[in-house]
């Protein structure tokens, strides 16, 4: 309304302005320069014209008629106060021109503040409808929806011609009879910033324009504001439904869990509990409100849980607390844990309690005590691993040649786990013995694989059951004996026996050989024949000496062997032994430096065993050396001890080899010695001889220039100091 | 390259000696080696059509100069005997998965070797 009185404002004073000009062109024209008033006055017509164009009729006709008034009663006798009188006239006729205007746009003020009103009432009329709807008591947000696009066409300006629709996620709400058409009106309906739908309004018949197409501006307005609304409402009723959801779910939760629950403030009065609290106070869960333990319990047991309350707001710290009592003349073991609840400050509100019955439990876990106990001094003196596990993995009981065998304390064993002393590689396995032995099952036989705490590797075997009381499983029982030494034994003991058969059928092969080529070629020559005839007769002493040797290797290592220790002299051996190799040595035209002390140099010993060490070192010698075919043999008187050398002049051992050549069936990995192939065993004998009468030997060499062999060997003593020399057992 | 050559591979010489006369006497052209190194550089620069071999030998064992002969394009092709003490099935079957063409245990007979010879060749 203001704006068009504004409006017009500036047209009025151009009016004047232009009147004035009029006035001032017809004073000239017509007064000094003597033109008729005839044509002076056509000056106005642009003027009339002008208010005609702006609608200004009323007050321009006015001053327009006073205007050509005064002009015509002036017409005879013109002077300057004409002008005066005529701009009064045009003023007056002015101001009546402003009033009559003024009138006619408050006329028309009214009609619009009347229609404005009419659309504010319907606007208020759909709000009113939209908030009774959303208060209704159980509406759901659907028919919220549904009513709310019902009320949409009333608050509209044309509503027998309006329809509307609301699109919400996947559904639709609509009016009857609902049409489209291009005269449409729409908002979205945003959820936390996004758009979950929309509300659309449309007018079925063209109407005149107005602020957006044929929709007024306040009914932008409202359709905004009701989309605000309806989004906010959604936003509401999702998080009212998720609280609710999620409630229920605690609550299900709360109500399901075996233990009992309750809540009280700081002050100790009950604020809440769920079912199995309540049943045991035989009440309902909601009338635990605002009653307190003095209520429920005898005065001496709801003074302690008070002071416990106390206790606990006081410190702000969780306990646990165990209790016995008496119900219904049974003794009952509880524990509850009580956890002080704290506000954002950390100041301490309530309490929340959880209450369980553990009765059963301990009377179980006593029962376990009892009967572990009864056997534990049986158990703990056994050799063999025994152990007793929870159904939970953890130990009850273990014995000391356990403790012993895996390496843990006995302190160490309440913080361990069945899974922490089984190998990885047995895990899987262990795991379903274990289950199978809850379930019932006696298991007979078990191989595992243990770990010890050093993170060794031990092998086990050995049988388990599970203890019961009253049908449930207490805890399972395993005894185990370490059989690691024994597998490895086993598998040493295939080695040797798939060494020793390697052993036997390499000279039994050459023997076969030549002598079924001497079967199948009668042709063979002479020199032939009588070279496969040594071959056979060499292979075959190996394989005698290789019988010999094995029969000698099993009496040692078995302490089989008899001994027969006395005080020899080591030159005397020597000398034995190089009289007996005499033939080999002549053969192989080898020339022998014996370098022996002059006094008797006595050993306490076995002569025939020593003999036997002789004959090895010294036959090795013979047949290593290559270059200047001289082996050398030393004695030496060392202080306590007796030093014996055998040198060759062979290619000599790589130095990798030296220790490896006193172990069984080890041989020198080089061809050129493979053509005096020896039975792999001469020089572990010897090494067991010369450790039995607790001497030393051991190899040195040096690459191209041959080998030595040196072994010493404690001197004989004097009777009595001799008992102190025990010969050592073989291993 | 001749075409009845035979590599002979073991380092008991007695053995090396007994086969190499039976196989020369039937014919054949006989070359030897006592370890798995030679065994290897006489394969290569001889190219035998066949070579008997012992397992236990020294510097490379004859299941490993077997591995090494089938990954060389030149030797991948020569048959091979064992011709070992080892007669254990493992073994055995150590020697199938090498794709060994025969298995002959010692103590062995001379006209079974010679058999499963003229088989190969």
């Amino acid at each position: 309304m203001k704006s068009n009185l504004s409006h017009s404002t500036p047209r009025f004073l151009m009016m004047g302005v232009l009147l004035l000009v009029c006035i001032g062109l017809e004073y000239y024209f017509h007064m000094v320069r003597g033109i008729s008033v005839v044509y002076t006055h056509l000056f106005y017509i642009p003027i009339v014209v002008a208010a005609l164009w702006w609608g200004l009729k009323g007050g321009l006709s006015v001053s327009l008629f006073l205007g050509l008034i005064h002009t015509i009663s002036d017409i005879p006798g013109i002077h300057v106060s004409v002008l005066t009188r005529a701009l009064a006239f045009v003023s007056i006729g002015f101001v009546i021109g402003i009033v009559s205007d003024r009138r006619k746009q408050t006329e028309k003020k009214k009609e619009r503040l009347l229609q404005d009103i009419n659309e504010r009432v319907k606007e208020l009329d759909c709000f009113y409808g939209f908030s009774a709807l959303v208060e209704k008591a159980d509406i759901s947000l659907e028919g919220i929806f549904q009513g709310m696009v019902e009320l949409l066409p009333t608050a509209w300006r044309y509503p027998d011609i309006t329809c509307a629709k609301i699109a919400f996620e996947d559904k639709e709400f609509k009016t009857e009879g609902f049409k489209t058409s291009k005269w449409k009106q729409s908002a979205d309906i945003k959820v936390h910033g996004e758009r979950v739908g929309i509300i659309e309004v449309y007018y079925l018949e063209e109407k005149p324009k107005t602020y957006e197409g044929p929709f007024l501006k306040q009914e932008r307005k409202l359709i905004d504001s009701i989309a605000e609304r309806l989004g906010r409402i959604t936003e509401r009723r999702k998080a009212e439904e998720e609280l609710r959801v999620s409630e229920h779910k605690y609550r299900v939760l709360l109500e399901n869990l075996p233990q009992k629950i309750f809540y009280k403030d700081r002050n100790s009065v009950y604020v809440s509990c769920n079912e199995n609290y309540a049943r045991d106070l035989k009440i309902k869960p909601d009338a635990i409100v605002g009653k307190t333990d003095f209520e429920f319990y005898p005065k001496e047991l709801a003074g302690k849980y008070k002071a416990d309350d106390e206790r606990i707001v006081e410190s702000g710290k969780i306990e646990e607390i165990e209790e016995k009592y008496i119900q219904e003349g049974k003794e009952m073991i509880v524990q509850t844990v009580k956890k002080p609840i704290k506000d954002e400050q950390g100041n301490v509100t309530g309490i929340l309690g959880i209450f369980r019955d553990i009765t059963e439990r301990k009377r179980m876990e006593e029962e376990l005590r009892k009967n572990e106990e009864k056997y534990r001094d049986l158990w703990e003196n056994v050799n063999d691993l025994i152990q007793s596990v929870k159904p939970d993995g953890t130990f009850v009981y273990v014995n000391r040649a356990w403790r012993k065998t895996l390496g843990y304390s006995e302190k160490e064993i309440p913080y361990l786990s069945l899974l922490d002393i089984i190998h990885p590689d047995s895990h899987a396995h262990c795991m379903e013995i274990f289950k199978r032995l809850l379930a019932g099952e006696k298991v007979e036989y078990i191989e595992a694989a243990f770990l010890t705490k050093d993170g060794n590797t031990i092998m086990v075997e050995g049988s388990a059951n599970c203890h019961f009381v009253d049908g449930k499983p207490v805890a399972t029982r395993a005894i185990f004996r370490d059989i690691s030494e024994h597998k490895k034994a086993e598998e040493r003991k295939v080695e040797f026996l798939s060494n020793v058969s390697h052993a036997l059928r390499t000279p039994l092969a050459s023997i076969k050989s030549f002598v079924e080529i001497l079967l199948k070629y009668k042709d063979v020559n002479p020199t032939e024949q009588s070279e496969f005839l040594t071959v056979i007769n060499n292979e075959t002493d190996r394989l005698t000496r290789l019988i010999n040797q094995l029969l000698d290797l099993d009496k040692i290592e078995h302490g089989k062997l008899k001994w027969k220790f006395m005080s020899c002299d080591i030159s005397n051996i020597v000398q034995n032994a190089i009289s007996e190799l005499e033939p080999l040595i002549q053969e192989k035209n080898i020339v022998v430096n014996m370098n022996l002390p002059s006094q008797d140099l006595i050993v306490n010993g076995d002569k025939d065993r020593l003999n036997e060490v002789f004959i090895n070192l010294i036959g090795n010698a013979i047949k290593f050396t290559l270059n200047k075919r001289e082996i050398r043999i030393t004695v030496k008187n060392k202080g306590k001890v007796v030093e014996v050398s055998i040198a060759d002049t062979g290619i000599g051992i790589p130095k990798n080899e030296l220790t490896n050549i006193f172990e069984r069936f080890k041989r020198l990995d080089n061809s050129v010695n493979r053509k005096l192939t020896g039975t792999g065993l001469g020089l572990y004998i010897c090494k067991q001889i010369i450790e039995k009468h607790e001497g030393k030997i051991w190899a040195e060499s040096q690459k191209g220039k041959g080998s030595k062999f040196v072994f010493v060997l404690p001197k004989y003593k004097s009777k009595s100091a001799k008992k102190r020399i025990k010969p050592k057992r073989g291993s | 390259m001749a075409k009845r050559t035979i590599l002979v591979v073991d380092d008991d010489l007695s053995i090396i000696q007994a086969v190499s006369f039976v196989l020369k006497k039937e014919g054949y052209i006989v070359t030897t080696a006592v370890d798995g190194k030679e065994a290897l550089k006489k394969a290569k620069k001889e190219l035998p059509r066949l070579i008997i071999l012992d397992i236990m030998l020294p510097k490379i064992n004859g299941f490993e100069v077997c591995k090494r002969l089938k990954t060389n394009a030149q030797t991948r092709k020569i048959r091979t005997i064992m011709l070992t003490a080892r007669s254990e099935e493992k073994d055995k079957r150590l020697g199938e998965k090498l794709g060994v063409n025969a298995y002959i245990t010692k103590p062995f007979n001379i006209n079974k070797l010679l058999s499963e010879v003229k088989k190969e060749l």
